[in-house]
């Protein structure tokens, strides 16, 4: 056997010695098989499907109306109402049943609590999977570029030496009856971050829900390990800061129907609440080769700061720069919230992977600062990768388009 | 006959087989991806701009039907994943390597198995490059990406099976 490694060449050579495979049906036989299943498409049109559940749907609800009509009239008022409240009761016990199932199992291995809560959560359908972006540029999802029918899921992944929570967006298909945190829930269930090169994180250790006001509720388990130092409860917090995307502004948190205590960083008693603009510069960071753009540890009063820190890496956090040396401009307030970048007339802006990235950096401070569009003036190129410069671009949806979910 | 199948099937079948066996890698499956690839041509040829060649709009469809069908499969995770797995990923794939395949040169029947860890992206782009013998803008308008993502890929994946057919043969060599 071959001792040396191979070379890229050789891999190359040897692809080329593949044998070529070829289909021994004949014209005659491919085009009769097609016909065939052309015939049948036809026979069966896909859309009469839907149709099937008008039917069964009717039934069901002709039937439901007899059954409380004449039962009503079979049974006394009084009883009915007792009925009722049965009914209620076991409801609620039920309910408290299923919600205190996890939180009483501890002492079962951390896997086994994170299924349940997973399957608790989206039981009624099987758990679909995320087809990750196999484009290296994993650049932020912006207004124009997906569906009404479509939703951006962003969430914070805490990287493995936990100091950098990197925001990645997912794509998902909404579905009738589903509110946007279920999807968010989706998502947590079903994500791999140690596949992506980040530290396992989710789902939450506890459970997720919306209460009537819209607000975002966080029941934790008992043992939940959020609140062991400072660094668990600064990642924790920071990866609740991405529901600032669901115009989020406080999450309410809670430990057995009682208020939860933070007590490492500042005092947070039962309730989180999300700074409504990050302020901070955005810089790269590679996990599994791939390059993300991740928010840099501190929060600057003007965006000038947040650019300027932009030049330079942050060696303590593995960050780098995402604003290249060869770029300077200068910046200006436009009207209607929009952010001026003059580039200098030195700066000659090259449509690349480089000048893309910065671009999207820009986009994502500029957002983080409450700006609503950014203008790339004197910018000497029309197009920079998918990014049109002749005209002010929006700010993006979520920072580091990773996949869908279809 | 209808004349669009005809054309088709004279200059291109055996092309759009091919491609479509080395992205499946089982006869039968590549028999029908091949039919679908007719049923869908045929449904929209009237589309066809002509601003690519013919041969890369047919291996287009290709890709997307071959695509779907893994995401029918639903396996697809799997596959995209492999890239991430290296070092204990074994060769799941124990199917008998079809006969035109049987190899006599062992490294390439290794090489062959080795594709399977490809993700589906950097298979099409193998495919494409070194199977098929296309260029990098012919590679770049299959799939719909610029030519400097067609390089990126094929470099990946050059580096990924470089990386693993070394693995595999040191481990042959210790025995």
């Amino acid at each position: 056997m071959k001792k040396n490694p191979m070379s890229d060449s050789e891999i190359a050579e040897l692809l080329h010695q593949l044998p070529s495979v070829k289909d021994h049906r004949s014209m005659h036989e491919v085009y009769k098989n097609i016909e065939n299943q052309l015939e049948q498409e036809k026979s069966y049109p896909v859309k009469k499907k839907k149709k099937l559940f008008l039917l069964p749907a009717l039934a069901t609800v002709a039937v439901l109306f007899l059954a409380i009509f004449l039962g009503s009239t079979l049974i006394e008022p009084n009883e009915l109402y007792n009925i009722a409240e049965d009914v209620q009761m076991e409801r609620g016990q039920s309910l408290e049943e299923k919600t205190s199932l996890p939180l009483d199992s501890q002492d079962t291995a951390n896997g086994m609590e994170r299924k349940e809560f997973g399957s608790f959560s989206s039981s009624k359908e099987e758990q679909k999977s995320i087809l990750y972006e196999e484009n290296p540029m994993r650049l932020s999802i912006y207004p124009n570029e997906f569906a009404d029918d479509q939703l951006v899921v962003t969430l914070g992944l805490p990287d493995q030496n936990v100091q950098n929570v990197v925001p990645v967006s997912i794509l998902v298909m909404k579905q009738d009856g589903k509110t946007w945190l279920d999807y968010y829930q989706d998502v947590m269930n079903s994500i791999d971050e140690e596949l992506l090169g980040f530290a396992e994180y989710y789902p939450y250790q506890g459970e997720l829900s919306l209460s009537e006001e819209g607000n975002v509720e966080l029941n934790l388990m008992e043992n939940h390990s959020y609140d062991l130092s400072s660094t668990t409860e600064s990642i924790f917090f920071r990866s609740l800061d991405v529901f600032r995307n669901q115009k989020i502004s406080s999450v309410i948190l809670k430990q057995n129907a009682s208020p939860a205590d933070f007590s490492h960083t500042g005092d947070i008693h039962g309730e989180y609440a999300i700074p409504s603009l990050a302020k901070t510069g955005y810089f790269l960071f590679e996990a599994n080769d791939y390059l993300y753009l991740a928010p840099g540890p501190e929060r600057y009063e003007k965006i000038e700061d947040a650019l300027n820190a932009m030049r330079n890496e942050i060696s303590t956090h593995n960050l780098l720069p995402s604003i290249p040396e060869s770029i300077d401009f200068s910046i200006n307030d436009g009207q209607l919230g929009q952010l001026i970048i003059r580039i200098n007339d030195q700066s000659k802006l090259v449509d690349n992977e480089e000048t893309a990235r910065f671009i999207d950096a820009v986009l994502l401070t500029a957002k983080d600062f409450g700006y609503q569009t950014v203008s790339f003036d004197n910018a000497r190129i029309q197009e920079v990768g998918k990014f049109n410069l002749e005209n002010p671009i929006e700010v993006p949806i979520g920072a580091n388009l990773i996949g869908e979910v279809e | 006959m209808d004349s669009v199948f005809k054309e088709i099937y004279t200059k291109h079948h055996q092309d759009i087989f091919h491609f479509l066996f080395y992205l499946v890698k089982n006869r039968e499956l590549a028999e029908d991806l091949v039919q679908e690839v007719y049923i869908r041509v045929l449904k929209s040829y009237d589309r066809f701009e002509g601003k690519s060649t013919l041969k890369t709009w047919l291996l287009s469809i290709a890709r997307n039907v071959a695509i779907d069908h893994f995401r029918k499969e639903n396996t697809l995770k799997n596959k995209l994943f492999s890239r991430t797995d290296w070092k204990d990923y074994d060769i799941q794939d124990k199917r008998p390597i079809p006969e035109e395949v049987v190899i006599e040169n062992e490294t390439i029947g290794l090489l062959y198995r080795c594709l399977d860890l490809c993700t589906v992206d950097q298979r099409v782009v193998i495919i494409c490059r070194y199977i098929q013998d296309l260029s990098i803008s012919e590679t770049a308008e299959i799939l719909g990406w610029t030519e400097s993502k067609v390089k990126t890929t094929q470099h990946r994946a050059i580096k990924a099976l470089k990386k693993q057919m070394n693995r595999l043969l040191e481990k042959e060599g210790e025995i």
